[in-house]
């Protein structure tokens, strides 16, 4: 121990400028964090640019300080003094490890307790969360910067090695862009994450224990060729398969998903197709039926394939998307690219289609009603929101972590707070209610520097044929319901479609849909309740929403 | 020392498999090196302080003696040093823990003479102690104080003697003979070298006995007119044994 604190101080007196320099930028960082929350203006564009960048410019002066801190007993090479002293290597590698301890977390964690309770929030629940929080970055970003800074003998080459690996990881994203379903394997990420961190432990522990720049570096190569094999050579589509099963006759399909005929965009003389770049967004309209009033479809990804007139066999393949179906949805359009010179040469053809959707099926709990009274809101797990009817949401904090998962109901527009008429200018308004959800699985506090969460929950209502919403906002008057979605299954629908003309499912600007034969009532914007609870939506209590703003005005004022 | 990884060969250093010389066996070999980095930003003075916790031995009153007798700059960093005062920091760094081995590479390289004699009092102070081990291309500086000579010429150890019996076996002999010389073909292995030039024969003679010599020239070449026998410089004997050895090679 004595060993340790001896490096330890020797590099206090050594690096104490950067040292300081870290110190600063973090107090500032605490000292502008409440600012941002409530949106006070810095004038001076240039310090509200650096104030902006400040947790990047955290991270790099962290970097630039684990680099000075192992490079001071440089691991490369074999001209370094110290090599030939009586140093252990593990004593060495703890002191290293101290001063990061002492150095950046310590500060950090002071930094964040400051925030905590700048913004009012209990310290005592939130410690794990913050202890949570600083093994996720000592891992991901601690044990990173010190290989890179172990394998590399000064700063000019740590910031050559970091620039080369940042270009190298651009490289895979490209490959894996190129790698049909690639990202849609959550398996896959894991396993490269731990392969990744394996590879900073090892590349740590060859250049403390035996000083092996060249293996070091070499398993650095191996680990981004290993990642890349794995990228290319997964079987994405088995995966998907595998976690993604047909309806069978013991499980089937918990809702009636039907490719609806009878609507399509119109494309008239003044009607310009809409691109996306360089590719046609086609959308397809499917009914809804079925669905149960405490369910909740997730809609994760959809594949597109055509065999045109010459027998050729065309895929999207699994492009990701994130649409949820919620009780009250009649339809819902998926939307796929295709390329726009091959959409060209085949948008007036009838081709045979078949659409196949990957759903994930949550169940809601008893759903909690809160009354939005006055500009201030408080939604379960300390969730703190003021409304922000400029932008129509609600503009909320919370400690360590974002309320998830999460659904949100409310009976939006109300007759307190009338949308624009701009909003209301093309249809009424779909059966189902106004909504807000994620679906992200509760996985502890959110990887961040400030352990105030600071996000917006914008509840969006769709249009009569749900091929669009809007968000709306939230006066006072409106009863939020608010509940916990539980993940049940995941399952696979593959829906023929028959032949298409894709042409009818490319939308326009201005977007317009040919209604079908019997028209539903447009143009006469509903104020009103539009939607009601299905049974099961029993409420739970009202206790929280009147315990709203009792002694919590500390917050945002 | 364990610097780079011996590639075949066995070696103990202190007893222990030189393999495995790391960490607590270095708080009994003082190493210096010429083209050792120090840590520039540190003075002389807490470059001393910073070591002395590392060696349970260190002598402070021996380190007040080198810095005193070294004439070393406590307040100076040591990246504003001259190269011959960095060195002598190093020595003196590396002499205060009284080490029972004190390994030097190429310690003189590059230093001004009145450096390099600082260096060898300093070294030859602590040979009662100490074994030092010193490499150098600098033969004549080591000749002074070396007990022990060990040769090595591209990775293999050619010699390893005494300083005394080195010097004792190797003669520089010129031998002048009444006619034109001619090399005889049954020279013994241990003239190396031989080459006559008109009515001189030379050789260096690496088993060379007072006792024997004049015998063995008179069988090889009879009447001689004059025999030199000339004690080598450590130059002269590596230079005989390199050129030996890559003339095998």
């Amino acid at each position: 121990m004595h060993q340790i604190l001896h490096i330890f101080r020797k590099d206090v007196r050594r690096h104490w400028p950067e040292i300081l320099v870290s110190l600063v930028l973090i107090a500032v960082f605490v000292w502008y964090q409440p600012r941002k929350w409530t949106g006070q203006v810095i004038s001076i564009r240039f310090v509200a640019g650096m104030l902006n960048t400040l947790p990047a410019l955290l991270v790099l002066s962290w970097a630039f300080l684990i680099a000075r801190l192992v490079q001071g007993e440089s691991l490369v090479g074999d001209r370094q003094f110290w090599i030939t002293r009586p140093y252990d290597w593990y004593k060495l590698l703890a002191s290293k490890l101290l001063s990061i301890l002492v150095i950046i977390h310590v500060p950090l964690l002071i930094g964040q307790i400051v925030l905590l309770k700048m913004g009012n929030f209990p310290l005592a629940p939130s410690l794990w969360g913050l202890v949570q929080i600083h093994f996720m970055f000592f891992l991901i970003f601690v044990l990173t910067s010190l290989a890179l800074a172990a394998v590399t003998s000064g700063i000019g080459q740590a910031a050559l090695a970091l620039v080369i690996l940042f270009l190298l990881f651009l490289g895979i994203a490209g490959i894996g862009s190129l790698v049909p379903n690639s990202g849609m394997s959550d398996d896959v990420d894991g396993v490269q994450g731990i392969l990744f961190l394996a590879t900073s432990l090892t590349v740590i522990a060859i250049q403390y224990i035996y000083r092996k720049a060249p293996l070091a570096r070499l398993t650095i190569a191996g680990a981004l060729i290993a990642g890349v094999v794995m990228l290319v050579l997964t079987p994405y589509e088995f995966m998907i398969r595998h976690d993604y099963p047909l309806p069978t006759n013991d499980h089937p399909l918990p809702v009636h998903i039907t490719f609806d005929r009878t609507l399509s965009f119109a494309h008239e003389g003044n009607q310009q197709p809409r691109w996306s770049g360089d590719e046609a967004e086609i959308e397809v309209p499917f009914q809804v039926q079925g669905l149960g009033d405490k369910s909740v479809l997730q809609h994760h990804a959809v594949k597109l394939d055509l065999i045109l007139p010459g027998g050729q066999h065309w895929t999207s393949n699994w492009p990701s998307v994130s649409n949820v179906i919620s009780y009250g949805r009649t339809r819902v359009w998926p939307s796929i690219s295709i390329e726009r010179k091959f959409y060209n040469s085949i948008k007036d053809t009838p081709v045979r289609a078949k659409v196949s959707l990957l759903l994930r099926f949550f169940q809601l709990d008893a759903a909690t009603s809160i009354a939005v009274t006055g500009d201030r809101t408080l939604l379960p797990g300390n969730v703190r929101c003021l409304d922000d009817i400029s932008d129509n949401w609600l503009h909320c904090f919370s400690a360590l972590k974002r309320p998830k998962p999460v659904f949100i109901m409310a009976e939006l527009p109300n007759s307190e707070c009338r949308v624009t008429k701009e909003a209301t200018a093309q249809e009424s308004w779909a059966a189902s209610p106004a909504t807000y959800w994620n679906l992200e699985n509760d996985t502890g506090a959110e990887f961040d520097l400030s352990p105030i969460q600071d996000f917006s929950v914008g509840l969006t209502r769709f249009y009569y044929f749900e091929d669009h919403d809007i968000r709306l906002p939230v006066c006072p008057g409106t009863r939020l319901l608010v509940s916990k979605p539980e993940f049940q299954f995941s399952m696979r629908d593959e829906i023929e479609l028959g032949e298409i003309t894709l042409r009818n499912y490319h939308p326009t600007y201005p977007r317009k849909i040919i209604p079908p034969k019997q028209q539903p009532a447009l143009g006469v914007p509903s104020d009103t309740l539009s939607w009601n609870l299905g049974p099961g939506l029993f409420l739970r209590s009202d206790e929280l929403a009147s315990a709203v703003f009792e002694g919590k005005r500390h917050l945002l004022r | 020392m364990n610097i780079f990884r011996a590639s075949s060969g066995n070696a103990t250093v202190l007893g222990v498999n030189s393999r495995k010389v790391s960490g607590k066996v270095f708080a009994s070999i003082g190493y210096v090196s010429e083209n050792q980095q120090l840590p520039g930003w540190m003075r002389v003075g807490s470059l001393l302080a910073y070591l002395r916790p590392f060696y349970p031995t260190w002598d402070n009153q021996f380190e007040s003696q080198l810095v005193q007798s070294l004439d070393l700059p406590l307040d100076r960093k040591l990246k504003q040093l001259s190269r011959g005062m960095r060195m002598k920091a190093a020595l003196a760094s590396a002499l205060a823990f009284r080490p029972k081995l004190i390994v030097l590479d190429e310690p003189f390289s590059g230093l001004d003479p009145m450096v390099r004699d600082e260096l060898g009092k300093a070294l030859l102070e602590r040979a009662a102690d100490s074994t030092v081990f010193l490499s150098s291309h600098d033969l004549a500086e080591i000749e002074g104080f070396a007990t022990h000579i060990a040769y090595l010429d591209c990775g293999r150890l050619l010699l390893s003697e005494e300083m005394s019996s080195l010097s004792a076996r190797f003669r520089d002999v010129e031998l002048t003979l009444d006619g034109s010389a001619a090399v005889p073909s049954n020279v013994p292995t241990n003239w190396r070298h031989i080459s006559a030039s008109g009515s001189v024969v030379r050789f260096v003679d690496s088993a060379f006995n007072q006792e024997t010599i004049q015998a063995e020239i008179s069988e090889r070449f009879g009447a001689v007119k004059n025999v030199t026998l000339s004690q080598m410089s450590l130059r002269a004997i590596f230079l005989a044994l390199a050129k030996g050895s890559r003339r095998a090679s």
